[in-house]
Formats: C-alpha cells, sequence, structure tokens
C-alpha cells in the first residue's frame, strides 16, 4: 500500500543514515582492534583504511540490498513508522554499547528493533518467530563457536610451523598479513552492512511511492548507494575507540600471530558463510575470533569476566532494542506521526548527547587505545578519590 | 524486512550448512595460515640462510607464498562481489 507522507519519509531516510553512520562506529572494531592492538599499523591510519574500504565495499555489490532481518516479519505490515521505530531503537542500543564498549551486533540490534515495533504495531503473528530463532538466535550463538575453533586451529598451524623463525621476522611477517586480512573484513563489512539501509530506504523509498519497480525488481537509487557508503564510511572514520579497545586489549594480550589468526578466521568464517547465504555477525565472528586464539595461545591472559559481559550484552540485545522500539512506535503511533517522530527524535538525539558527553569523562581515542588494560580505569579511579578527598 | 517467506519451510538448524560453512571456512583459514608461515619461513632464510642456494630457495618460498596470498585475496574478494 502506497502512503504519501514527505515528512516521515525524510524522517526515515534521515534515521537511517544515522543508524548506518553508528553500524560505522560500532563496527570498526571487527576489521581493526587485532591490527591495532599488535601494531601492525597506526590507529588513524588502520581506521582510515578500514574507512576507505567500507566505502569502496558499498559499492561493489547491491544485489543483496535487503537486510538480515528478510523473512524474519510478515512485510506486508511493515510501514514508515515500524521502520522508523525500529532503527531508533538500533541507534539508541548501539550508542548505549558502545559507552560500555561492548562490542555487539548493529544487525541483531536493528532486528530487535523492527521486531519490538512490529509486536505494538500488529502482534506477535507479524513476528515469524521460528526463522527468528533458525536464523538469527541459533547462528549468534554458533558463530563464535565456529569462528573460534577456527583461530584456535590456525594459531596452533602458524605457530608449529614458525617455531624456527626469529622473532623479529615473525612479528612482522604476520603484521603484514593482518594488513590485508583486517583490508578484506573491511571491505565485506561495508559491502553487507551498507546495503542493509540501502535496502530500508529503497523500502521506504517505493513505500512512499517515490520509487517504482519495474517487473519485479527494484533498482536501487545512485544517490542511496552513495550516501549509505558515505555514512558508514564517516562511521568508520571517526573510530569506535571504546570498543576498538575492548577487543584489542580486553579479552586477551595479543600478539601479532594471534590477531593475524583471529583476522584470517574471522574473515574466512563471514566470507564462506556468505557464500552459502547464512548471515551472521560480523561483531560475533571476530569476537569468537580472538577469544578462540586467547584460549589456544596463552589461556591465563584471558579475561573471562569481560568474555561473560559481552555474552550476557548479545543475549539482552535483541529485548533491549525491542523494547525501544516498541515504545518508539507506540509514541509515533500514540502522538501523530509528525509529533511522534520529533518527539522521539528530539528524546533520543537528547540521551546521544547525553551518552556523548558522559564517555568524554574517561575518553578513548588514538592516542590510548593501546594503553595496558586497566591502567585507564585506575587512572580514572585514582582522579576520582583525590576529587573525593579535596572536597 | 524484504521478502516475507512465511510459506518457506524453516529448520532449526541445518546442521549440514553449518558443517560445510565449518569445514570450508577453516579450510580456508589454514591455508592461509600455511601460506603466510610457509612464506616467512622463506624469508627468513632469505635474511639468514648460509649458504646462496637455501637463500635461494628461501626467495622462491617467499613469492610463492606472496602469490598464494594475492590468490587468496583475489577469492575472497569474489566472494564479497557475488554474494
Amino acid at each position: 500500500v502506497v502512503v504519501h507522507n514527505t515528512f516521515l519519509l525524510i524522517s526515515v531516510v534521515a534515521i537511517a543514515l544515522s543508524f548506518d553512520f553508528t553500524n560505522g562506529f560500532h563496527d570498526t572494531a571487527n576489521a581493526v582492534a587485532p591490527t591495532i592492538a599488535t601494531r601492525a599499523l597506526p590507529p588513524r591510519i588502520a581506521v582510515g583504511l578500514a574507512s576507505v574500504l567500507n566505502l569502496v565495499g558499498a559499492f561493489l555489490s547491491i544485489k543483496v540490498a535487503a537486510t538480515i532481518a528478510s523473512s524474519l516479519v510478515t512485510t506486508d505490515l511493515v510501514t514508515l513508522q515500524v521502520v522508523f521505530a525500529g532503527l531508533l531503537g538500533a541507534i539508541l542500543w548501539n550508542v548505549v554499547t558502545w559507552y560500555f564498549a561492548i562490542p555487539s551486533s548493529s544487525s541483531h540490534a536493528l532486528i530487535g528493533g523492527v521486531i519490538g515495533a512490529m509486536l505494538v504495531s500488529a502482534g506477535g503473528h507479524a513476528v515469524l518467530w521460528k526463522s527468528l530463532v533458525a536464523k538469527v538466535i541459533i547462528p549468534a550463538g554458533l558463530s563464535p563457536l565456529v569462528a573460534a575453533s577456527v583461530a584456535a586451529l590456525a594459531l596452533v598451524l602458524s605457530r608449529a610451523i614458525t617455531r624456527g623463525v626469529d622473532g623479529e621476522t615473525s612479528k612482522v611477517g604476520f603484521r603484514v598479513g593482518q594488513i590485508g586480512s583486517s583490508g578484506l573484513l573491511a571491505l565485506a563489512h561495508g559491502t553487507n552492512d551498507a546495503q542493509k539501509t540501502m535496502g530500508v530506504i529503497t523500502l521506504a523509498l517505493v513505500a512512499n511511492g517515490s520509487l517504482h519497480e519495474t517487473g519485479s525488481a527494484v533498482s536501487v537509487p545512485h544517490w542511496v548507494i552513495w550516501s549509505c557508503g558515505l555514512a558508514i564510511a564517516a562511521g568508520t572514520f571517526i573510530g569506535g575507540w571504546r570498543i576498538i579497545r575492548t577487543m584489542g586489549q580486553g579479552f586477551t594480550d595479543l600478539q601479532p600471530v594471534q590477531g593475524f589468526s583471529a583476522q584470517i578466521a574471522s574473515s574466512s568464517v563471514l566470507l564462506t558463510a556468505a557464500h552459502f547465504g547464512l548471515p551472521l555477525s560480523t561483531t560475533h565472528a571476530a569476537t569468537g575470533s580472538i577469544v578462540g586464539v586467547g584460549v589456544a595461545g596463552e589461556r591465563h591472559t584471558m579475561r573471562w569476566s569481560l568474555v561473560i559481559d559481552v555474552a550476557i550484552a548479545w543475549i539482552v540485545t535483541l529485548p533491549a532494542a525491542a523494547l525501544v522500539g516498541a515504545l518508539t512506535y507506540w509514541l509515533v503511533h500514540s502522538l501523530g506521526t509528525m509529533a511522534g517522530v520529533l518527539v522521539t527524535g528530539i528524546i533520543a538525539a537528547g540521551v546521544c548527547v547525553v551518552i556523548m558527553r558522559k564517555a568524554r569523562e574517561d575518553a578513548i581515542d588514538a592516542s590510548n587505545v593501546n594503553d595496558e588494560w586497566g591502567w585507564h580505569a585506575e587512572q580514572i579511579e585514582q582522579a576520582t578519590t583525590k576529587e573525593t578527598v579535596a572536597a | 524486512m524484504i521478502g516475507s517467506t512465511a510459506s518457506t519451510p524453516v529448520t532449526w538448524i541445518d546442521w549440514a550448512l553449518l558443517g560445510r560453512v565449518f569445514v570450508d571456512a577453516l579450510g580456508a583459514g589454514l591455508a592461509l595460515a600455511l601460506i603466510v608461515s610457509l612464506g616467512m619461513i622463506g624469508f627468513s632464510k632469505v635474511r639468514t640462510g648460509g649458504t646462496l642456494a637455501i637463500r635461494s630457495l628461501g626467495t622462491v618460498v617467499s613469492l610463492v607464498a606472496l602469490a598464494g596470498v594475492a590468490v587468496a585475496l583475489v577469492v575472497g574478494f569474489h566472494f564479497v562481489t557475488t554474494k
């Protein structure tokens, strides 16, 4: 059903591009965290390279301008309000998890947001629950295990072969290898994740009657491809330093051979899964790989409490984003489209500004992203104690 | 959000597909690890090999490994663009 509402269409496009931006900075870590942690590349260069490759990736293919959420909801019942609310839920969850430096899946946040909005909009029958479990929840649990196994075995093999190689040559060699593998990951991320937003915007254009199907296909307009590519590249370039630090320094103390093994494992798992049409979360595979090389390497450096925190965040992602999506939809529906969009948009922007300001208190950027894990927290604790004593 | 497949039968876990993904990813990952590691052995022989023969062999191994990495990246690139 075509419903003309230019204001809502513009709002959805703006919010979709904002989501794409948060997706970029939230997921920068997936491609570059081990590269930065092992000093294969300086932080700014690594992030810049990932940003360019994300942009290139957005142009490589638009064959799958659909989302991972395909076939998870009854699409006939999806409206622009549902899409708006779902995107807002995903954005807020991305910003909250970024603040807590937790690598969680942007795709799952988007799915959660849309499902939450859908539940309020059309009820439980509009959600294809079995598909949700089979295509999202089970792969979310299994992909880190698969990636961890591949990474652990790759590490054992690499170490066994290069046992006789001197330390310096080994470090340099694996660091060079990391540049290639992280580049491939960034490219895959650009083409995969930018397309999700392209799909959302294209759907919104069709639903608004601004774009017409030719036969059974819809061609994605050039401005949509450009804007999505630029949004995800800009987000990546900003660099989600907090999450980069968690993935690079938090789980374990990565050596170049471990970083290399983790990155080839995540690239291999993601690209193979994509080849077979199995949608996996880049974040889950990348995190699983790092944990895998940690377990197979120096096990005593593993920080299991952080692994457990991240696992809990993964479990909470879908319901939390769904809750925000549901609340947003309810507000938009109750207040009327224009007032609802404005009110929820302003509230969301306010929440984001507060979180960003709060994050400045313990800012993490290119200058301290590689500081020893725990050092930063100690500094903050000492500063707080001094302030308390002074007061 | 595109293409509802309410009528398509869904299996909880497609073990066969998962197995193929695991085996292929493992193969690709280990192959890359092997290529890069062998290249490193070759490169270390280029730098520290005693005789000319060993250094030459090291050069050949390094170059073959480099070509292997290039092929692997092209294959990966192909996967990215055709999925």
